[in-house]
């Protein structure tokens, strides 16, 4: 028998958050291939902010380091707060974006730019195709899905889940015959895209995936309630007053969009959207008005530590950021699975 | 007052027939009791009450106005529905589960407490108020779920209200079975309409003003407890045999199994 004020610590996890999340910016802004210290690189943001790009610290910070950092925050918030809405509405704490296709669709969809476009593919242009390729592979995917589910008496779920596994292995059986017909150059940046990376991050990038994120973050909140109700069963929370067809739908749609945007900007970052808003869940209780946000700082703020060891620990080369989001975040989930049932979990 | 009506309904959520020439109406104030053998149709009927299910033929209306032509937030301040089963496996802590119950009043966090508090009373659940459902036992979560239905349509007096509840006992002890049914006429005094899924059917016979015997899909009685729980019902219905006694205090019909 456990008391949910005791363990639950709802109060401190914004600020701690709210607090954590610019020391990472600013952490992630100074280290990399050519260390700075946390001085210099405040120096080159003030120099860059003011359009001065004299000195080498402020094109390292400004045009290097800064957007790629941004993208981090914006693809992690993305990632996290969706993976929270998503398990919400499947009334599933094991659910994630990817279980509805966007992710196998995205992959899917890039590969086939890769093995298509071939060598013709190099350089802003091919990365740019390639990113379109995963978001259009991304949507279409889980259209199907939402499309296989759907009838006369409406979407279900269930359904949904198990049609997202059926597209997935589709779209992964489809990639693996076109790894198949590829060449060596093709496998290995069909392998390397898969692994996920921020380091095409630039500003355009970076202002489509702001533009994205916000947009997802002033929406998601909108759906806080309904969410919370939703969670105790579809037809309770009609009774409620929450018109479920409609939420299910704007979220499913909202979801597909933003995250084929994470993905086709960096790649399939797998474990944000499934474990960071397990991990907040934990911490702040099932309430999506406390949970959705706090999601998003959290996935904000592993997704930039995460990068910023990805370019620290074999500098100069640089480690996919899939890797590392693993391997710091699942010691900390394990632990915390060790003492579920102090957060109320059977 | 009636505040539900059902006029010659068919229902037939899954393609054949389910319901047939239901025919029956709620009254403010009023308790009653759906009783009858297994899959004869008494969710089936809860969920059309409830405007789950639509009528394919006839009309089932909400104060004069068909179920769904209603706004579904103004439905649910004065509706609520207690399921049969559950399946919240989310760690909520119990305060929180109720509170889902006034979602759909937007009343001000002052008059959830207040009510949150009597409910809480209501349904003996005063001292879980910070446990994690989860982890609660299947009587404890079932008066949790009862206290969140009863949040969603406590206040409200005067205006007309209709509380449904599938099975809202079974897994009480006999003490919060007495809690409930209290509880229950309680609303009712305050012209709640009050319907109730149960096999029970002596807790049915001590509560119920009206009493629903449904089989087969189609309202085979109804009337009060003495006109419905006959024993030539039993054997027809159920096909089991009972003896009708009264009860010694209140002299309701008393089933006695023999």
């Amino acid at each position: 028998m456990t008391d949910v004020t005791s363990d639950r610590r709802a109060r401190q996890v914004m600020p701690v958050l709210l607090l954590a999340l610019p020391v990472a910016l600013l952490l992630g802004l100074a280290n990399g291939a050519a260390p700075l210290s946390t001085l210099e690189a405040l120096q080159g943001l003030w120099q860059f902010v003011n359009g001065d790009v004299s000195s080498q610290a402020a094109v390292i910070v400004g045009q290097i380091r800064l957007p790629r950092i941004l993208l981090a925050a914006v693809v992690g918030a993305i990632l996290a707060c969706s993976g929270a809405a998503m398990q919400g509405l499947f009334r599933n704490p094991l659910a994630d974006p990817s279980l509805i296709g966007v992710t196998a669709g995205a992959s899917l969809g890039a590969s086939i730019m890769i093995v298509l476009g071939g060598s013709a593919l190099v350089g802003y242009v091919g990365l740019t195709l390639v990113s379109f390729g995963a978001f259009i592979g991304g949507l279409l995917a889980v259209l199907l899905v939402y499309r296989l589910a759907t009838s006369v008496q409406g979407t279900s779920v269930a359904t949904m889940l198990l049609a997202g596994i059926a597209i997935t292995a589709l779209a992964g059986s489809v990639g693996s015959l076109l790894e198949f017909y590829a060449d060596n150059d093709m496998l290995r940046r069909i392998s390397l895209w898969r692994m996920g990376g921020l380091d095409g991050a630039d500003y355009p990038r970076l202002l489509i995936g702001s533009v994205v994120g916000i947009a997802l973050l002033l929406a998601l909140p909108r759906f806080a309630v309904a969410l919370n109700a939703m969670l105790l069963g579809e037809s309770e929370a009609r009774h409620l007053g929450i018109n479920v067809a409609r939420v299910k739908r704007v979220l499913i749609v909202t979801v597909a969009i933003s995250v084929g945007t994470a993905v086709a900007l960096a790649g399939t970052i797998a474990f944000v959207g499934l474990i960071v808003p397990h991990i907040v869940r934990m911490l702040t209780g099932p309430d999506h008005r406390r949970l959705l946000p706090a999601s998003a700082l959290a996935g904000a703020l592993l997704l930039v530590v995460a990068d910023t060891f990805s370019r620290l620990v074999l500098a100069p080369t640089e480690l996919p950021v899939g890797i590392v989001t693993a391997l710091i975040g699942v010691p900390f989930f394990i632990s915390l699975l060790r003492r579920r049932h102090q957060y109320g979990m059977l | 007052m009636t505040i539900l009506e059902l006029a010659k309904v068919d229902a037939n959520p899954w393609g054949d027939f389910h319901l047939r020439g239901v025919d029956f109406c709620l009254s403010a104030g009023a308790v009653t009791g759906i009783i009858g053998p297994n899959g004869a149709g008494k969710t089936s009927l809860l969920q059309l009450l409830a405007g789950d299910v639509e009528p394919s033929r006839g009309d089932c209306r909400l104060l004069g106005t068909p179920m769904s032509q209603w706004d579904m937030t103004e439905r649910a301040r004065m509706m609520a529905v207690l399921p049969q089963l559950s399946l919240l496996n989310f760690p909520y802590s119990v305060e929180e589960v109720i509170l889902l119950g006034r979602t759909p009043h937007g009343t001000g966090a002052a008059m959830d407490r207040r009510i949150l508090q009597e409910v809480m009373q209501a349904t003996d659940t005063t001292r879980l108020r910070q446990r994690f459902y989860t982890q609660l036992s299947g009587g404890e979560k079932q008066r949790v779920q009862l206290a969140r239905v009863f949040a969603q349509i406590w206040q409200n007096e005067g205006t007309p209200r209709v509380l449904l509840l599938d099975e809202p006992t079974t897994a009480l002890d006999l003490a919060h079975q007495q809690l409930i049914m209290a509880s229950l006429s309680l609303l009712a005094a305050n012209d709640c309409a009050v319907v109730m899924v149960a096999h029970d059917f002596n807790l049915v016979a001590g509560v119920a003003d009206q009493v629903v015997a449904v089989a087969e899909g189609q309202v085979v009685a109804q009337g009060t407890p003495a006109e419905v729980l006959t024993a030539q019902l039993f054997a027809t219905v159920f096909g089991a045999q009972v003896t009708i006694g009264a009860h010694p205090v209140s002299g309701a019909p008393l089933v006695i199994q023999l």
